[in-house]
């Protein structure tokens, strides 16, 4: 997985946190994420296909969810329903968008964001080598997960 | 008479963000969730601004762009695309379509009311 797909995917976070939250986002130490499970309750996965394969999960304590969500709707949510599902999805959205601009690769689409709410281990697509960025805020910490590999065309 | 604005975006999140950034104005806001429901509620309602976001459900932002221009009723209408995907080439046909402009997502609430107000008066509500 080339430093260039994670450098854009980690910028674009931040980039849309602090533009549509208002929130910093500071990186903390990246891992080799072994065991593929969201490491938080809440999870938007967006899978990548064409010339570049895998998925991106952004994965939030419920409590981060909440905050997310009532953060970009300017609305207090506490629980975890249609409207903060459809926020967290959003953001996941804007993620992708704004790194697909700064790659600008040719012949990659990207699907609606999937949200699902569990820890247990999912098959994530792509690589086997799955980044795993712990992120934080003043109001608390989310994940994200980069699993990303070219096609091979030989 | 206030300006109507429509909003296209399968997104209820985008929809709720853009109609409190313009709840402080004087305008009646329209909402659609997929393409063909804005290409039926352009007619329905004529609005003087329509915000339309690219990925979407059933017709996507350009084909309903298409229709519109298409249109003699829509031939002036103001069209802003909305989206989080930037490529050169969705921005190149919008403008072979007749875009009026172009917002990123995400976007800040004064970017989106400077270039609204470009196009059409908005006063305080």
């Amino acid at each position: 997985m080339k430093v260039q797909y994670v450098n854009s995917i980690l910028n674009a976070v931040k980039r849309v946190f602090v533009s549509v939250l208002g929130m910093p986002v500071k990186f903390e130490n990246p891992y080799n994420k072994k065991i593929h499970h969201p490491s938080y309750e809440v999870s938007s996965i967006i899978e990548i296909q064409g010339e570049l394969t895998g998925c991106i999960v952004l994965s939030y304590p419920k409590e981060m969810a909440t905050i997310v969500a009532s953060e970009m709707l300017d609305e207090k949510f506490t629980e975890i329903n249609e409207e903060t599902v459809d926020a967290i999805s959003e953001i996941a959205n804007m993620v992708t968008g704004v790194a697909d601009t700064e790659l600008n690769i040719e012949n990659v689409t990207y699907s609606l964001p999937s949200v699902i709410m569990t820890t247990d281990e999912i098959k994530y697509s792509g690589n086997t080598f799955v980044f795993s960025m712990p992120c934080s805020m003043d109001s608390g910490a989310f994940e994200v997960d980069i699993a990303l590999s070219e096609v091979n065309h030989t | 008479m206030s300006p109507k604005i429509l909003t296209v975006d399968d997104s209820k999140t985008v929809r709720t963000i853009i109609r409190k950034m313009l709840s402080e104005y004087s305008c009646e806001l329209i909402e659609a969730e997929d393409g063909m429901e804005g290409l039926a509620k352009a007619r329905e309602e004529s609005p003087n601004l329509i915000i339309l976001d690219i990925d979407m459900p059933k017709m996507n932002g350009l084909e309903v762009l298409m229709n519109l221009r298409n249109d003699n009723k829509f031939e002036k209408t103001p069209v802003f695309m909305l989206t989080s995907k930037n490529k050169m080439q969705n921005v190149r046909i919008a403008m072979e379509l007749g875009v009026s402009g172009y917002v990123g997502k995400p976007f800040k609430r004064l970017d989106l009311i400077e270039r609204i107000r470009k196009v059409l008066p908005l006063s305080p509500a």
